[in-house]
């Protein structure tokens, strides 16, 4: 990995979303926060002070720009350091981040994001919210958000009940 | 339990109708909708078991794919609130009853769990106080026999006929994370006149060693740990300690008033994956000047407490650590007083002081009234607050025992009690009533690997 320049300037890595907008993290968060960009930087040698690109060029920039707050957030955090109070406001902050105008359309566009550049952390959050929406529901609610066909045969389906007879199935 | 609304079936998944914000994707298509297919795997592994067994009625694919081992292994259990197991503590000899309860949430929904048919209730003790990825073992004395469940999917098998019978034994629960099992240990202190003093049985949860009890790979106890091994099985088996899992080994604590010198080792410890015996050694405390005095200034000094049945050190399981826990209630300043020591790393034995629980007025004589106290673990490591989890129990008259789990706030410094049971003892050999709470972490960790004969 190269290092870092001497100068003042801090090397940014920059996220293009649609429609052309930029938004940018400093390296080190990128480092912390991206599998894909620590490992496209360990096989970089050089490359002066040039701003490292990542296009997501068919994601809309609410979702990149809000990967990027939770990058700087993410990065900041980890170096604070590490108390009860410190976890419970990180908490609160995550649901903040996906709060009520988080509809689903951006949540699943947020985890595109994340994907993309593989931030786990973030992937994490919004898997974790997900399961949380979906682990009430009905196993013909999740045929139906999924698309997935039945094709259990009455006896498998009546063999799983009597497993499980606790549970309303 | 789920009832489905209009509202929410609207609202639940995008489809084009409901986003006008102009996905150019189609409604909800067989290949998942939006959700990317890699990423309906990960929004699996972070389902609790519950869902997970119900999802296993939504198609053939989920059904197969929740009961292989990679998913149960890789689904990711929630560490930081572990919930209570509890046995009900019936005098009925035809069954008993085991219920669950959440200590971090405080709600009053005990869920019963199952019953155990043929086992009495007061003879039933549950092994593991402390959460052992999933499972739990528990132990009826009267049949005798142990049973292992898992008590996020209610499953419960019960185990083979063990061997050596004894007067004093112990059996310990823990998992061989190198052969990936579950390991069941017993021991057994033999009378002095028999050849092997202590025996060790070990049985493998998950078939692999036909369906047995068999002793341990690694030997039996050495020579020169024989004694501390004595000590410590006595000790488990009077005070009701059952061998304590941390770092992949079960670790006991030996008495410290069976030796006239400062014992060499204070903690017999059982490697699961190598099936050998090791020791720590005595934490600071245990001090050569103990066992130079003689009875009465040992009563002058408050050191050690003076009541039988009262036990100095117990042993328990936080943050993945070992840990041994002083009780000085009986401290004659008047405080009441519970130490924490860890042993950061088991081949030293440098145990270090973690936490000094320091208790006043009233919530202190509660607690310094109680004969027995006992650290089960804690919850909260990630990201609530932290508190840790103690059971107590009380002799009110007769044969009656109060017994209470508690909360301990170690931030507000504060106990909350969560449960409180009275329980009637049919035999009083011994003064410890055995123990009927453990913790448990949610897990989809099979118990019947074999098919019901």
């Amino acid at each position: 990995m190269a290092a870092a320049p001497s100068g003042s300037r801090t090397r940014m890595v920059t996220l293009i979303s649609k429609g052309g907008r930029n938004f940018k993290m400093p390296e080190a968060v990128a480092l912390v926060s991206s599998r894909s960009c620590r490992e496209a930087l360990d096989y970089i040698e050089y490359r002066g002070n040039n701003t490292m690109m990542i296009k997501l060029l068919d994601i809309d920039p609410k979702p990149v720009s809000m990967l990027v707050n939770f990058c700087n957030h993410m990065a900041a955090a980890a170096t604070s350091a590490a108390s009860d109070d410190a976890a419970q406001r990180m908490r609160e902050w995550e649901e903040r981040f996906l709060g009520d105008d988080v509809d689903q359309a951006l949540l699943y566009d947020l985890l595109s994001a994340a994907i993309s550049i593989q931030a786990d952390g973030l992937i994490d959050l919004v898997c974790k919210r997900v399961a949380h929406m979906i682990k009430g529901k009905t196993p013909q609610e999740i045929r139906t958000i999924l698309g997935i066909q039945d094709d259990l045969t009455p006896d498998q389906r009546d063999e799983i009940r009597t497993d499980n007879s606790w549970i309303d199935i | 339990m789920h009832r489905s609304s209009k509202r929410k079936a609207a609202t639940a998944m995008p489809s084009s109708a409901c986003n006008p914000g102009g996905r150019k994707k189609a409604a909800v298509s067989s290949d998942g909708g939006s959700l990317p297919d890699e990423m309906v795997m990960e929004v699996l592994l972070r389902l609790p078991v519950k869902s997970i067994l119900r999802f296993r009625a939504v198609c053939r694919s989920w059904a197969a794919l929740f009961s292989t081992d990679v998913f149960r292994s890789l689904h990711i259990a929630d560490t930081a609130s572990p919930k209570l197991l509890f046995v009900s503590p019936t005098t009925a000899t035809s069954s008993t009853k085991v219920y669950s309860c959440s200590p971090s949430e405080r709600k009053d929904d005990d869920a019963l769990l199952f019953a155990l048919d043929s086992a009495c209730g007061s003879s039933m003790q549950l092994l593991t106080p402390a959460p052992c990825h999933g499972l739990s073992l528990l132990y009826d004395d009267t049949a005798p026999a142990y049973y292992i469940c898992n008590a996020a999917t209610r499953a419960v098998t019960r185990l083979p006929t063990f061997l050596h019978r004894a007067t004093y034994t112990c059996a310990g629960f823990g998992f061989d994370a190198r052969a990936r099992k579950y390991k069941v240990v017993r021991l057994s202190k033999g009378t002095r006149h028999e050849v092997e003093s202590v025996r060790c049985e070990v049985y493998t949860h998950g078939g692999g060693d036909g369906d047995c009890w068999r002793p341990p790979t690694g030997g039996g106890v050495p020579l020169g740990l024989r004694r501390f091994a004595h000590s410590a099985i006595a000790n488990a088996a009077l005070n009701n300690l059952p061998p304590v899992f941390a770092n992949g080994s079960l670790h006991l604590v030996v008495q410290p008033n069976s030796f006239f010198r400062r014992p060499r080792a204070a903690v017999i410890s059982f490697s699961l994956s190598e099936e050998t015996f090791s020791f720590v050694g005595p934490p600071p405390f245990w001090t050569p000047e103990m066992y130079s005095s003689t009875a009465s200034s040992l009563r002058e000094t408050g050191e050690r407490p003076f009541m039988p049945g009262t036990l100095g050190e117990h042993l328990v399981q936080m943050d993945n650590q070992l840990c041994m826990v002083r009780d000085l209630r009986y401290n004659p300043s008047g405080g009441c007083i519970l130490e924490i020591w860890k042993l950061p790393d088991s081949t030293s034995s440098a145990w270090s002081l973690n936490h000094r629980i320091n208790l006043f007025g009233r919530v202190a004589r509660d607690l310094c009234r109680t004969q027995v106290v006992r650290v089960m673990g804690s919850t909260g490591n990630a990201g609530s607050r932290k508190k840790m989890i103690i059971a107590t129990s009380e002799h009110i008259i007769f044969d009656k025992f109060q017994k209470k789990v508690c909360t301990y706030d170690l931030g507000s410094q504060s106990l909350e009690t969560i449960l409180s049971v009275t329980e009637t003892r049919t035999s009083l050999q011994t003064m410890t009533p055995s123990s009927r709470f453990g913790l448990f972490e949610e897990s989809l960790a099979p118990v019947s690997t074999t098919p019901p004969s």
